[in-house]
């Protein structure tokens, strides 16, 4: 015990204690079980999943994406962002094993979808980066796509299920169309054009991404309006990807309490709004 | 010392909620748990009272290993008495551990609003409640145990056994406090004296009852018999089944393998578990899996379904082996027995068994409990609103032992936990990520390389010390400034 306890609790506890466990690097290997480790350098993409209590989910969402990306002529890795779990996500990442691409987990303990890709975004060093739900609702076959825009130079590649040639396979609740339906009108404004925000599906040059994400505002499922409306304020060149999408039963988005919150954020997105377009002029 | 949070005296006077004590005729795990504790929050110098229910013939009030035991109330009404008990001692409590079997005490209602209270959960019951209550108590029992509860307990710490457990309390009761684990201890001697039997031998201990599902494992013999001549199967443990499973046995034709024992003395149990090969977890779920846990002490690893408190007491591919499918069960433990066959691996894993159990003392959940009525003294003396939603978000660090000196370790909330290894040490650091982790380390002055990543659930579970409990170790720098 190379530092002495407490006096109170080693003079009440001394005469009887029972013996002092291994410390752990006798007994190494049981903390050492295999883990995910951190995602090498130098990566061409890096893919983000926000994960929050996704231990169901998560093992097909990393088996489809390391599908595609692993016959991608590309340096790819995955990331899985622990929103604060408190169920075995990160167990199950590291359980799913050999997915043919790199794969790490790290942690956001700020609670909300928008804070968890921001953390993933900024701290990421690849030269592409995106993020896509845990649900994989997109099928991943639009990387590719998405990969061929940012080579041409795009620098924010936003997918897309209401654009031409999108295809949804299984569609949204009624509830949840209707909301998003409101939400798409009262956000066009500061999107630019762009005709779905939400679809958990973008990609970015990653320097553009850090920025973008660097001062975000809003952590929870409205963050997506917030970095499209900086990246059009910024002038940054968006390019929207017509993407196959499939509704997913699941989803950790709840119509009102979520709602009211989505709508709470819009409320603040009005008043932060005009500090970007001063930031640019 | 000077520490930046107010901390709890370590002469407090703490109650501890049961809804029985260890002398009830129907006492069990939750029972040997707030005893054991008492007995460790006594030697740490607190004053301890055990508040419980009344069984007929026993004393109002007595002076036992584990404190004073004050006893009122039966099943259902001891809830009210131990109200009424607080609120008339409330004076002279100082912190209160509330120790819920389905129905929480309540005990925020009736302390003062400063005084630290624990929610402790060993798993969830609202399950076991449809099961084994009609309507309308099921209902009743359900909205005690969830919506009252977090109602009244709010961002009151909550203890649990297991990461499991934890899982639970937060997807099932969504109660919103801080959740912190308190694994059980076990109280068998970590001991190398192991005499393996010739034959391939499982031995199971626990109650014979329907949701441990021995049956499953008597079932499943003639497949391990088929592949592994010679094997048996002990029973230990008196229920309500064993009759029954006497019969299965004889309707499968194994009865001359598996030898049911029935309740046997400590020493009999003791003694046929060192014989063991291997035990098995067949339960549909635990809060903690105790019989895994001290098989391991003596040794013996397990095969175990991937099931709450199963899966947290072994470790997958180290002190045992899981499985998803009841129907595999019979089958792993054939690969277990035909593994530990060969006398390297097997000479291996009884080794990571021991060290596994020694992790498991009772002085290590009486500290942890101890840290986290500190911790919420601290908090409610600071006056200190905790945030809507505290983040289950936790960080492994690991760090040279150097890197430690000259920090003041009273800066970081005694909750953390930490484990000294050789030259290096690992820090728990609860409700934050890998960026917060290193913002805190750094405002207390650790310096160095530091690694931080998300610890996985099995990480939550064995740490030997709260930060509460370890002093500044300025002291050691070893170049002191004049």
């Amino acid at each position: 015990m190379p530092f002495p306890m407490d006096e109170d609790s080693m003079t009440s506890a001394s005469p009887t204690k029972p013996a002092t466990p291994e410390p752990f690097t006798r007994s190494a290997d049981l903390r050492c079980l295999p883990l995910r480790p951190r995602l090498p350098d130098g990566l061409d993409l890096e893919i983000v999943v926000p994960a929050y209590n996704e231990e169901r989910r998560i093992r097909p969402t990393l088996l489809a994406l390391g599908r595609q990306l692993r016959d991608m002529p590309i340096a790819a890795g995955l990331r899985v962002v622990d929103n604060g779990s408190c169920d075995r996500t990160a167990e199950i990442v590291d359980q799913a094993g050999d997915i043919g691409v790199p794969v790490a987990v790290s942690g956001c303990s700020r609670p909300g979808k928008g804070a968890a890709v921001a953390r993933g975004m900024v701290t990421s060093s690849a030269r592409w980066v995106g993020f896509c739900d845990a649900d994989l609702a997109t099928d991943p076959g639009a990387i590719a796509d998405a990969v061929r825009l940012l080579e041409r130079g795009w620098q924010v590649v936003v997918g897309s299920r209401r654009c031409a040639q999108a295809r949804v396979v299984a569609r949204q609740p009624l509830v949840r169309r209707l909301g998003s339906s409101a939400f798409h009108r009262v956000t066009r404004r500061y999107t630019g054009g762009i005709s779905d925000t939400q679809c958990g599906f973008k990609f970015f040059d990653g320097l553009v991404a850090s920025v973008l994400f660097g001062g975000i505002e809003l952590d929870g499922f409205a963050f997506d309006v917030e970095v499209l409306a900086r990246a059009h304020a910024m002038g940054l060149s968006m390019v929207e990807l017509p993407v196959e999408w499939r509704d997913q039963p699941g989803s950790t988005f709840a119509p009102v309490r979520d709602g009211v919150r989505v709508a709470g954020d819009l409320w603040r997105l009005r008043r932060i709004s005009p500090a970007w377009t001063q930031v640019v002029a | 010392m000077t520490t930046t949070e107010p901390r709890l005296d370590r002469h407090a006077h703490i109650v501890i909620c049961n809804w029985r004590d260890s002398r009830h005729p129907q006492a069990g795990g939750a029972e040997l748990y707030c005893e054991r504790v008492a007995q460790q929050l006594r030697r740490r110098g607190a004053r301890v009272t055990l508040l419980t229910s009344r069984p007929r013939g026993a004393a109002r009030s007595e002076e036992t290993s584990s404190g004073r035991t004050v006893r009122g109330g039966g099943t259902f009404t001891v809830y009210l008495y131990a109200l009424w008990w607080l609120l008339w001692h409330r004076r002279s409590v100082d912190a209160v551990i509330d120790s819920q079997n389905g129905i929480p005490f309540f005990s925020p209602l009736a302390v003062r609003r400063s005084t630290p209270v624990i929610l402790l959960i060993h798993h969830v019951h609202q399950h076991q409640f449809m099961l084994y209550f009609r309507w309308p108590l099921n209902r009743i029992g359900q909205w005690l145990e969830k919506n009252a509860s977090r109602r009244v307990y709010r961002e009151r710490a909550i203890c649990v056994v297991s990461p499991s457990s934890r899982t639970e309390v937060r997807r099932q009761l969504r109660l919103r406090g801080p959740i912190f684990v308190a694994a059980c201890g076990q109280d068998r001697p970590v001991g190398p004296d192991r005499v393996r039997s010739e034959r391939p031998r499982i031995v199971v201990v626990g109650r014979v009852v329907g949701h441990k599902r021995f049956d499953v494992l008597v079932r499943a013999m003639p497949t391990i018999l088929a592949r592994c001549r010679g094997a048996e199967l002990h029973v230990v443990g008196d229920g309500a089944q064993l009759d029954e499973l006497r019969q299965l046995a004889e309707a499968t034709g194994v009865a001359d393998a598996v030898h049911f024992h029935g309740r046997v003395s400590d020493e009999a149990r003791d003694r046929l578990l060192r014989s063991a090969w291997v035990t098995v977890g067949s339960s549909v779920g635990e809060g903690w899996g105790l019989s895994m846990v001290e098989a391991a002490a003596a040794g013996v690893p397990a095969v175990g379904l991937r099931v709450p408190g199963l899966r947290d007491s072994i470790l997958d591919g180290h002190t045992g082996w899981l499985v998803d499918e009841v129907d595999d069960l019979g089958s792993a433990v054939v690969d277990a027995l035909h593994r530990l066959t060969e006398p390297g691996p097997a000479a291996a894993m009884e080794e990571r068994c021991r060290a596994w159990a020694a992790r498991f003392t009772w002085q290590a959940t009486a500290d942890r409990l101890f840290a986290v009525l500190s911790g919420e003294y601290g908090r409610l003396r600071a006056g200190a609103t905790a945030p809507a939603r505290a983040s289950d978000a936790t960080t492994l660090i690991e760090l040279p032992v150097s890197g430690l000196f000259g920090a003041d370790l009273s800066k970081l909330p005694g909750t953390d936990q930490i484990d000294f290894g050789a030259d290096s040490v690992r820090l728990l650091m609860l409700g934050g990520d890998e960026h917060d982790a290193l913002v805190r380390l750094r405002l207390s002055g650790v310096g160095g390389p530091v690694t931080a990543r998300p610890a996985r659930p099995f990480e939550l579970l064995g740490w030997p010390h709260n930060l509460l409990d370890v002093r500044r170790p300025e002291t050691l720098t070893p170049a002191a400034p004049a």
